[in-house]
């Protein structure tokens, strides 16, 4: 387990580069989120430890972070004042671009994996914005109505993407619907169903596999998986473990039933959703935790795969200023 | 839109009303028309709605069809047939975009062809109309950002909570902690006698505050519930300190203060070596004790005469 100390910074968020094995960017914030500056880490990871190849540093708390799927070098950050940054590895202090339109804290965003000149944003303000890197305004404003945390696109479609909020609600937008009342809004379903009331849902994840599949979680400890066409039937799985709120949940990129998470009870978690079929001898499996990583000391914000090399391999961040690197094979089983 | 319940937490009750509600803000985007909104120019009275009223007229009388233009700006084919003169000469006058020429902006997206075409002042427009909302839940004037910090994802203690009074902390919800707080839901019905009892309380507030600044002790005293009544001793607790406290100004602090009681509340049954030696629970403590205060961007120490702050090394 590799480990780098985000010092004076609350990790937010992190994500690996989907162009070096070796570069892995961090969210964070002082004071817990609470009041003052934001810090963008673009770390490496070297023989010889993880290292800072960056840093910017931001006037407000930073919350989360992806990196551009069409520059190596550009990563956007979702900023606590509203704002959202472009910065570019290959400059120094400033980002390159910056847009000011969010009315409340951004909470999430993310690059658009198809249609890669496109990213989007949620936030507390009730809306999810889509951006282009290249023009000054955002390209489009969808209402949600709710304080929304989480936002992503469908790694399958250039123009679908989904959020969730506070109101316990999965939405889906299909930018190719017309732009009428709807506002593109395809879907808008209750991820709680009864017997659980509603509770705030914090994070989501496309299947990378299963293109109709979406995880879900968030206050009420529970993980669940949903097929977006059926969503009305219930969730496919429900995996329930969490002492605490799940504060974000990513599937794996090399296995489709492979599970990650990170929640307020410090620990991260992998399960399998059981969808991975069975094998002659060895029946299906069913849908369970299939491990957990202890090592955090405050609630674990933000975790994500790595995209390359052996599949397995992830980082994790969390309020106890570190951001850790490691294998989920070697906690599965345990 | 939902003012009430926006980033509020998460209660079996408020989400039921939100079920409610849902459909209904949909029903009402399409009957109030006019409604300022976020969404599109047919639907955002911008500065120049006055202007194109009488021209939108006559073009309507000389055109018997009313016609929609965002379609037409990519595809007007099959207009083309009837009313090319009308139709073009007249949509160069209308004073939608400050742009000269929208058509000829270069698109960016197929979906992003309305934008393209209103581009220069929708998102002015967008932010006026904003503004001109009433009751617009994002402006939350009263709180500052910084407690939406901690408040994110699954607290539920964001400066929403303001609008609500349906404040609970939860870390992660049981039922029987939905249940327990169900009560809450009478709150948002703001019936005469809660108001009766909210201006009550300002008044106390208010003579007590004044008793503060003549010198006078109020330990002990028993400070009046809060519009919301709910009981929990943290928050009487944070009342009666808040009375103690008592300088202009403090509401945030106050708010954080039970916020962060409350949070601590709802972890208390956690004896984990981790949950006990967690610097941020107990950076929540001595929020809750008021040792800590927050004051602008920072983190400060409160002294024990209320006025002497140190800076924290948090």
């Amino acid at each position: 387990m590799l480990e780098f100390r985000t010092e004076g910074f609350n990790g937010y968020g992190v994500k690996y580069s989907p162009f070096f094995d070796s570069r892995v960017a961090v969210a964070a914030a002082a004071n817990f989120g609470l009041v003052g500056n934001g810090r963008l880490y673009v770390l490496g990871l070297t023989p010889n430890g993880i290292v800072a190849e960056k840093w910017f540093d931001t006037q407000d708390s930073l919350y989360d972070v992806s990196w551009s799927e069409s520059h190596e070098n550009q990563l956007v950050v979702a900023s606590g004042d509203g704002s959202i940054k472009l910065f570019d590895v290959a400059f120094n202090d400033f980002p390159v671009q910056s847009w000011q339109e969010h009315r409340r804290e951004v909470f999430s965003v993310h690059w658009n994996l198809v249609a890669k000149d496109t990213f989007c944003s949620s936030s507390w303000d009730g809306t999810v914005k889509i951006w282009s890197p290249t023009r000054p305004a955002s390209v489009l404003t969808l209402p949600t109505q709710t304080c929304t945390y989480s936002s992503a696109w469908s790694p399958h479609s250039p123009s679908i993407l989904s959020a969730v909020g506070s109101d316990s609600y999965l939405r889906l937008f299909d930018l190719r619907l017309p732009p009428s009342t709807s506002n593109h809004l395809a879907l808008n379903l209750p991820v709680h169903s009864a017997p659980h009331p509603p509770s705030e849902a914090l994070t989501h994840d496309w299947n990378k596999y299963r293109e109709t599949v979406v995880a879900v979680a968030g206050v009420d400890r529970l993980i669940r998986t949903f097929d977006i066409r059926a969503m009305r039937q219930g969730p496919l799985a429900v995996l329930a473990g969490h002492e605490y709120a799940v504060r974000k949940v990513a599937w794996s990129p090399h296995l489709p039933d492979l599970l990650l998470s990170a929640s307020y009870d410090m620990t991260c978690r992998v399960w399998t959703d059981g969808s991975a079929p069975g094998n002659g001898k060895v029946p299906a499996p069913i849908a369970k935790e299939l491990g957990r990583m202890p090592r955090h000391t405050e609630f674990v914000t933000g975790v994500d795969w790595c995209l390359f090399g052996a599949e397995g391999w992830c980082a994790s961040c969390g309020w106890d200023e570190r951001l850790l690197v490691w294998d989920v094979r070697a906690v599965i089983g345990r | 839109m939902a003012e009430s319940a926006l980033c509020g937490p998460s209660n079996a009750l408020q989400g039921l009303q939100k079920h409610a509600t849902i459909d209904r803000t949909l029903q009402q985007d399409r009957l109030a028309a006019r409604h300022p909104s976020s969404q599109g120019f047919r639907s955002s009275a911008g500065p120049n709605a006055g202007v194109l009223d009488p021209e939108f007229e006559a073009f309507q009388a000389a055109s018997a069809p009313p016609l929609e233009l965002q379609p037409h700006f990519a595809q007007p084919p099959h207009l083309r047939s009837t009313h090319i003169p009308d139709w073009a000469s007249d949509f160069q006058h209308l004073n939608i975009s400050q742009q000269p020429s929208p058509v000829n902006r270069p698109q960016y997206r197929p979906h992003a062809s309305i934008q393209g075409a209103v581009a220069g002042v929708w998102h002015q427009e967008f932010l006026q109309a904003q503004n001109n909302v009433q009751h617009d839940p994002m402006q939350n004037p009263g709180m500052q950002r910084g407690f939406g910090g901690i408040g994110m994802a699954g607290f539920g203690m964001q400066g929403a909570s303001v609008y609500g009074g349906g404040m609970n902390m939860e870390l992660g919800g049981s039922e029987a902690h939905a249940q327990h707080y169900v009560p809450q839901q009478g709150d948002e019905i703001y019936d005469d006698a809660a108001f009766e009892q909210a201006f009550e309380t300002a008044n106390l507030e208010f003579a007590q505050q004044e008793d503060l600044e003549s010198g006078r002790e109020l330990l002990g005293e028993e400070g009046p519930s809060a519009i919301d009544g709910r009981n929990s001793s943290v928050e009487v607790e944070a009342e009666t300190e808040q009375k103690r406290q008592g300088e202009p100004g403090e509401e945030d602090s106050d708010e954080l203060a039970r916020t962060a009681g409350r949070l601590l509340d709802s972890v208390k049954d956690n004896q984990s070596q981790k949950f006990q030696e967690s610097t941020f629970l107990s950076l929540m403590r001595r929020i809750r004790d008021r040792e800590v205060r927050v004051e602008g961007d920072k983190m400060v120490e409160v002294g024990n005469i209320p006025s002497a702050i140190a800076v924290d090394h948090l």
